[in-house]
């Protein structure tokens, strides 16, 4: 009876009270009969009781509220007795176990770093080891807690998990705001895991941990669930890999009773091996980085004094399937950002959410956000506040946007550090003049007076590509405004034009699809050169450059010369001893340079 | 000229001499870069590129093992972890060597790096068949000398490479210091009688190639070019002036390699 647990559940509280009741009379007649005194003491033995659904809030209130007797009572032969009662834990546990979602964990996460930020973040009383040693024991491990279920199929999911992991470890080294770290150079600087060998690791230790009670583990179930035990097998594999030259272990494929028994018989063994795949994991990925560091920085030295006979390797990148473009130059761009510096470079555009701060302060909510930057981005997303102040019809000059050198000014004050602050007075009422649009207006009405006049709809098409490449706009700007159009032309409206309402429908939802512009269904491919490569790139680059000696040229600049006093670096020198480099360059250096050939031991 | 002579090894000052430390690399390839150093000289350890693992040793069932094969000059896949911390000081303490050395190149400075010589095997593995020595080898100004260090005065032939930059002369000076025309027959493999291994003794050079590589590399700096304008600060020079040793030991000191 030692450590035992028993499960029941039931339709309703009631009902789960009752039979909770029930249980712990049978158990503690069973007891008794065995001449056994339980011990029914707080944390000896507990009912342990969720309730959820109809009537959980007043079964709550009943059991755990201010004036709740203390423990369950339970009806014997020798009277009743009461077996305390624990449930908040319990349920917590419980639904974090069920129902544990990567964007919840995530959220959770970012939660928990906001809250011990200033521990953790730069905080430069502690190195960056020890600042990701407690990012691992405190947040990491209880953002993994109950991830072993994941099987995170979707490539979106992955990728939502991937980034924001890394956006977090990112946050832990200094600068972090202004230096771009790559991915590689997170890892390899923080000596955290990779997200990919985190969720690996989770998943063997959770292995090791159904076959070390395989008796009572539902292997049905399991095995039903294919994607688990697909991602369990590539696990498996990946530690095979990993440990092959430094263990015994077979291939898994082919000898698994050999793992099983490991898993069975030697739990810590179990968990150490897992450890120690990903501590090697790490170490190989670490070497990797590092070879390859010195790889690209090599080539950039060479490449800066022009040594070098052809520039970086490249390669040709497709431009993303979400059309950025801008409407009248019919030019398609790889990023909303590329297409917004583009419409402010060559048409003047600035985004229209700019027009409505002047301070760093948003107008509706209040909060002050520090920078001009920070307050644009919290407009764009922030719908309730955007269209608040673009209801109050109070359009003042666009302020200094990101990337100038007042704004840069407010973010190196700001450092980062500091969140949005909430701001407390008086709110202003709600604008009632002004309307509040995410689309062109002047698109929407040009295309409307326009669409009066044509008598066809292939006029119709015409004209509203005619009016795209007269007026300045994205295609997203674009396309939002025939949309609105779409839903907001009534049936009056449509009545007065030249062609029938479906077809002015059909018409406007035909142009919302990219496939209509040409320009923006072109797989363009764009060149990039750089030195931040693979490493087996790398040295495919150093092997032509090596062999097109034809091109082979000195240093393209003529050195600029060292000073009177100069030093020679004898690395990996050891102690100095008699007859050794430095002793004979000093003996040299004393006596003159001219004797250096003239006194050879063989001549 | 006033030439100072930095001895950067971990023994010598275990902050600024250790280059497994990348603050350490960064501070000396930016002293080269800033003009104050004009030459190095090393050779980064050996012990994970070595031949010698090649051969299995009776008796010694734990015996160093081949780390890095052709396919993977950098390391295998699979390792042991002590086996995977050895290769990562070796590719740190190879990768400072070579950007030194691609450094001073760019900066018109001299250079001397010293390692193995290639083995005539094809399935033996060695820094002279990677690809970024064979583009450095490629550059105009860098050469490679080879040689046998029996020839002056090691107890094995021990055949070793030197990628030599803006150094013209040292092939000629080496040669002036050779003191036998015939190879040792001695071989530095496995245990010695004491019990260490064999090839330990061949860490260091012996004293005629440090003659004759300091008198080439002496002649290489002399003819650099002069900038009587360009002074070295105070700050640099407090820092290494723990690092020029003036006294000697007897022998060369442990191997920190790992």
């Amino acid at each position: 009876m030692d450590d035992s647990c028993f499960c029941f559940a039931a339709e309703d509280p009631l009902t789960l009270e009752r039979k909770a009741a029930n249980l712990c009379g049978l158990l503690l007649q069973r007891c008794k009969s065995y001449a056994m005194t339980p011990n029914l003491q707080p944390g000896k033995t507990a009912v342990l009781l969720v309730f959820q659904g109809k009537g959980a809030a007043a079964a709550r209130k009943k059991h755990f509220g201010p004036t709740a007797d203390p423990g369950l009572p339970v009806l014997l032969e020798g009277g009743v007795q009461r077996v305390h009662m624990c449930i908040w834990v319990v349920s917590c546990i419980i639904e974090e176990i069920c129902d544990k979602k990567p964007a919840d964990a995530t959220a959770s996460l970012k939660g928990l770093f906001n809250n011990i930020g200033k521990i953790l973040y730069q905080n430069k009383q502690l190195s960056l080891q020890r600042r990701a040693e407690l990012f691992r024991t405190l947040m990491l491990s209880k953002y993994v807690y109950g991830c072993d279920s994941w099987t995170l199929m979707e490539q979106q999911t992955r990728h939502f998990v991937h980034t924001s992991l890394m956006k977090l470890y990112r946050r832990l080294l200094p600068h972090a705001y202004h230096t771009p770290y790559s991915d590689e150079e997170v890892l390899f600087l923080t000596g955290l895991s990779d997200p990919s060998d985190l969720f690996r690791q989770q998943r063997l230790r959770h292995l090791g941990a159904l076959y070390s009670c395989s008796d009572s583990v539902p292997w049905g179930l399991i095995n039903a669930d294919t994607e688990w035990t697909h991602l369990v097998r590539s696990d498996l594999e990946w530690m095979w890999h990993q440990l092959r030259s430094s263990s015994k272990l077979p291939d898994p494929q082919h000898h698994f009773g050999v793992w099983v028994g490991i898993m069975r018989d030697h739990r810590r063994y179990w968990k150490k091996l897992v450890r120690r795949a990903g501590d090697h994991a790490a170490a190989q990925r670490d070497n990797r980085f590092s070879v390859t560091q010195f790889h690209t920085s090599i080539l950039q030295h060479l490449q800066q004094a022009q040594c070098l006979g052809q520039g970086p390797p490249s390669d040709l990148r497709t431009l993303p399937t979400t059309p950025y473009g801008c409407m009248q130059c019919q030019k398609k761009f790889m990023s909303r950002g590329g297409c917004g510096a583009h419409m402010f470079r060559v048409h003047g555009h600035v985004h229209p959410v700019r027009r409505l701060f002047d301070t760093t302060q948003c107008g509706c909510c209040l909060r002050e956000f520090h920078s001009f930057g920070r307050l644009k981005a919290h407009l764009i997303r922030a719908d309730f506040c955007r269209h608040s102040l673009q209801r109050r019809n109070h359009y003042v000059a666009p302020a200094a946007g990101i990337g100038s050198t007042e704004n840069d000014r407010q973010e190196a004050a700001l450092d980062g550090l500091l969140p949005p602050l909430p701001g407390y007075g008086p709110h202003l009422p709600p604008g009632g003049q002004g309307i509040a649009l995410d689309y062109h207006l002047h698109i929407f009405e040009e295309i409307y007076m326009r669409m009066l006049d044509v008598t066809s709809t292939a006029e119709g098409e015409k004209m509203i590509r005619d009016v795209a490449q007269e007026i300045p706009a994205t295609w997203e700007d674009f396309r939002k405004t025939l949309q609105a159009l779409l839903h907001e032309a009534t049936t009056e409206d449509t009545a007065v034009l030249g062609i029938s309402a479906d077809d002015f429908y059909s018409l406007l939802r035909r142009l919302s699809l990219d496939t209509q512009w040409p320009f923006l269904c072109v797989e363009a491919e764009v060149q990039m050169a750089h030195w931040h490569r693979e490493l087996h790139l790398l040295e495919d680059y150093c092997i032509e450059e090596a062999q097109n000696t034809h091109q082979r040229r000195l240093c393209g600049e003529v050195p600029r010369g060292f000073g009177v006093v100069r030093y020679v670096l004898h690395a990996f020198s050891g102690r100095r001893r008699c007859g050794d480099f430095q002793f004979y360059l000093i003996v040299w250096q004393l006596t003159s340079l001219a004797c250096s050939c003239s006194s050879s031991p063989l001549t | 000229m006033q030439l100072f002579v930095i001895s950067l090894d971990v023994v010598i000052d275990a902050t600024w001499g250790d280059i497994s430390r990348q603050q350490t690399r960064e501070f000396w390839l930016a002293a080269i870069r800033a003009r104050w150093v004009v030459a190095i000289i090393g050779g980064p350890p050996c012990e994970t590129w070595s031949q010698a693992r090649e051969r299995s040793i009776e008796g010694h069932d734990f015996a160093p093992r081949v780390l890095r094969v052709p396919e993977h000059p950098w390391g295998v896949p699979s390792l042991r972890l002590k086996e995977l911390r050895q290769i990562r000081v070796g590719n740190d303490l190879m990768g400072f060597i070579l950007e030194a050395v691609v450094m001073l190149y760019c900066v018109g400075g001299v250079a001397a790096l010293e390692h193995p010589a290639e083995p005539a095997s094809e399935s033996s593995v060695s820094i002279w068949k990677t690809p970024i020595l064979a583009l450095l080898l490629s550059l105009p100004g860098i050469d490679l000398v080879s040689l046998a260090q029996g020839l002056w005065g090691a107890k094995s032939p021990k055949p070793t490479s030197f990628v030599v930059v803006n150094a013209p002369d040292m092939r000629q000076a080496l040669r002036n210091w050779q003191i036998t025309r015939e190879l040792p027959k001695g071989i530095s493999i496995g245990r010695d009688q004491a019990g260490g291994w064999s090839t330990a003794v061949l860490k260091e050079y012996p004293p005629s190639l440090n003659g004759g590589l300091a008198a080439g590399l002496l002649a290489a700096i002399g003819q650099c070019a002069q900038d009587p304008t360009h002074t070295v600060p105070a700050s640099f020079v407090a820092r290494c002036a723990p690092m020029l040793c003036t006294e000697y030991g007897e022998h060369i000191g442990p191997d920190f390699a790992g």
